[in-house]
């Protein structure tokens, strides 16, 4: 314990007692602050995304010789575009599609691709035909009359295609939402339909159908609120630079090699580096949390659900900064990979899982893509922070995030510590 | 001489690259207890690689250490590494714990080592305040922290002024006088002539001649130390 603590001393004045350090750690993210503060915290703020579609209707209407009379040369393609255009989120009003319709789909793969748009849906010829003979059964069979002897043996199918690029969340997201509102749609058409059958009367000339959507998430927060929780994040991951290169430059300098002749065990070093590491990021978020605080930053969920996420972000962080430190040759080599990855990171950060840009879908990642950025700790951490904390939803909604963080935790935990174990601080190497 | 502590056989060191390097090419000797060995060799002659293949920091291609190295061992390397923002107390601190020596008998050892080395005026004073010299000195001090019976110094008073060559020679003399087993590279005569028992010429990782410098000088008729040097070691120029 000795040991580690003295490691921990000399780390800890290492970093106090050098001004640029501390500067970096708290006087420069502090501007930033201050300028979100400004800029987001007026206005209110649900992560409640507005998807990008492109539409390509090609739908030709109900055919004349189409049974019902009243549904005859009706456009159902038109009606459906017409209803994603006009969908809103029921709190903020915000509209849940912008509908771009096109007629050349050449080069819609590239439009997905490069993210002109978030989706494509095709709508056939004959979807007008085919949704009116489902509407036309499901109606008779709901208003319990003689079913007709076409509507017994045919189970028509309603095709629109949607396409997008797979592992996008707008994808994954958007294809439901669709896939939501068309069912939504032919159903009410039925029930609207039935209705009239029972009652002997006209058929309407518009169907009513309503899109039940309700946010769980608190109306109250801005722009501000959300990326306050990104930024601790953030902050982390630009420790973990400044981390990573004092642990190279201590041992190109040779330091590992005199500790080598010393009684000092790795677990020892690492737990006294990493003491100061934890301490200093500690500091760090209190002192963020109380500045925000003071600049109109507000949360729903306790400060328990900041410190939780964040002990496991830092710990993640640290043991890739030892991973790095240990398994790198050179200092610059070192640097350079650490300003990489911090860079990265700090990306990741700002794509999303940091900054609020919408992502309902992450409280239930399961059926949701699992892109490339599901595998970063970090954006876990952002997950839990800005559900929990933040909008104050229990734990239990994040579960998978939270074992996925725990668990790549103690993975990049363990594995410097063998790391160190087998190749560092052992005599010999 | 006393008995010896430990002998390194037939110690070989390549250092792979384009050349490969052969830094150790078979060298062997042994060292008693108390004395002091210098190994005496130009720059690149393979010096920092023989203390760092004794140390353990580096493995070597081939030989041994018997019957191994002793378990309490002072270590100043080439480079004076210290800690920028900690003072000089805070190393020897730092070091003694870091060796298990009891705060209490670091509160008694830490002033009376600063004081051996002149470094008491120093005591607060973060390193990067400090010049190359006082550095040097602080490292030797860091070696010395936890009573090592065995001291290995590489080039102890490269880069001091020969005031504080002279004020360490001193402190080693003294040090010797108590019985510490101490291994010293160098590539000053002075140096090897004044604190070194018996002292090894090593060139392009090859031991030329070991005994005492009086020995020596007689053996190759050179007026000097650095005669015998030159002579074996040849006149051409080292990076
Ligand atoms: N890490 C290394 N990689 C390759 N060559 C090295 C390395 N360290 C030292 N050498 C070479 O090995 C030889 C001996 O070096 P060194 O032991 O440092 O000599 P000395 O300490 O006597 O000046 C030199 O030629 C040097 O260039
Ligand atoms: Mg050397």
């Amino acid at each position: 314990m000795h040991r580690t603590w003295a490691i921990f001393k000399k780390s800890f004045y290492s970093w106090t007692r050098l001004p640029v350090a501390l500067f970096f750690t708290f006087v420069f993210p502090l501007l930033f602050l201050v300028v979100f503060a400004l800029a987001f915290r007026q206005g209110t703020y649900s992560p409640e995304p507005t998807f990008r579609i492109a539409v390509w209707n090609e739908d030709v209407g109900v055919p004349q010789d189409f049974k019902l009379p009243e549904a005859r040369g009706r456009n159902l393609g038109n009606l459906l575009v017409d209803l994603l255009r006009h969908l809103r989120y029921p709190e903020t009003q915000k509209p849940m599609f912008h509908v771009v319709e096109i007629s050349d789909t050449t080069d819609i793969a590239r439009a997905l691709q490069r993210g002109t748009y978030d989706l494509f849906m095709e709508i056939p010829e004959t979807f007008s035909q085919q949704a009116w003979k489902y509407i036309w059964i499901r109606a008779t069979s709901k208003a319990k009359l003689p079913m007709s002897e076409e509507g017994r043996e045919f189970v028509p199918e309603v095709r629109v295609y949607l396409r997008g690029v797979a592992g996008t969340l707008e994808y994954s997201i958007g294809a439901r939402v669709v896939r939501g509102v068309i069912t939504g749609f032919l159903q009410g058409m039925a029930d609207s339909l039935s209705r009239h059958l029972a009652s002997g009367t006209r058929l309407p000339e518009e169907p009513r159908i309503e899109v039940v959507a309700r946010s769980i998430t608190p109306s109250d927060l801005t722009v501000f609120d959300y990326i306050v929780a990104g930024y601790f994040l953030f902050n982390v991951l630009m420790l973990i630079i400044g981390f990573t290169q004092s642990l190279v430059q201590e041992r190109e300098a040779g330091f590992w090699d005199l500790f080598r002749l010393t009684r000092l065990r790795p677990h020892e070093y690492l737990m006294g580096e990493s003491g100061v590491f934890l301490g200093i990021g500690w500091l760090q978020m209190i002192f963020f949390y109380l500045i925000a605080r003071f600049l109109g930053f507000h949360h729903h969920g306790s400060v328990l659900h900041l410190v939780l996420p964040m002990t496991l972000g830092f710990i993640s962080a640290m043991g890739l900064g030892f991973l790095l430190a240990a398994l790198i040759t050179h200092q610059k080599t070192a640097s350079a990979v650490a300003n990489t990855v911090g860079l990265v990171l700090g990306f990741i950060a700002l794509s999303g899982s940091g900054f609020p840009i919408p992502n309902p879908s992450l409280l239930h990642l399961k059926g949701a893509a699992f892109g490339i950025l599901d595998f970063f700790p970090w954006r876990h951490a952002a997950i839990i922070l800005k559900t929990t904390f933040v909008q104050g939803l229990p734990l239990t909604s994040v579960l998978p995030s939270l074992w996925i963080l725990l668990g790549e935790t103690l993975a990049v935990l363990l594995l410097s510590l063998w790391v160190f174990h087998k190749r560092v601080l052992s005599r010999g190497g | 001489m006393s008995s010896p502590l430990f002998a390194v056989q037939d110690l070989w060191k390549t250092y792979p690259g384009d050349p490969p390097v052969q830094a150790l090419r078979g060298v062997s000797f042994e060292i008693s207890r108390g004395e002091v060995l210098g190994i005496l060799g130009p720059n690149g002659a393979g010096k920092t690689t023989l203390i760092r293949c004794l140390l353990g920091l580096l493995s070597p291609d081939r030989g041994s250490i018997v019957p191994g190295l002793p378990p309490s061992i002072g270590y100043q390397p080439q480079e004076s590494l210290v800690y920028a923002a900690l003072t000089p107390t805070e190393h020897l601190e730092l070091f003694g714990r870091l060796h298990d020596v009891p705060s209490s008998h670091l509160r008694a050892r830490i002033p009376a080592l600063l004081e051996d080395l002149a470094l008491t005026d120093k005591a607060r004073t973060q390193a990067r305040k400090l010049s190359g010299g006082l550095k040097r000195r602080l490292s030797l001090l860091l070696a010395l922290i936890h009573e090592p019976e065995f001291l290995v110094l590489d080039e102890p008073t490269s880069g001091m002024d020969p005031q504080s060559r002279h004020f360490v020679w001193e402190f080693l003399q003294r040090k010797q006088k108590e019985g510490l087993t101490v291994l010293l590279s160098t590539h000053l005569m002075e140096e090897a002539q004044r604190v070194c028992d018996r002292v090894a010429i090593l060139d392009h990782g090859e031991i030329l001649d070991l005994g005492t410098p009086e020995e020596l000088i007689e053996k190759h008729g050179g007026p000097t130390l650095e005669d015998v040097f030159l002579h074996l070691t040849g006149r051409h120029l080292r990076d």
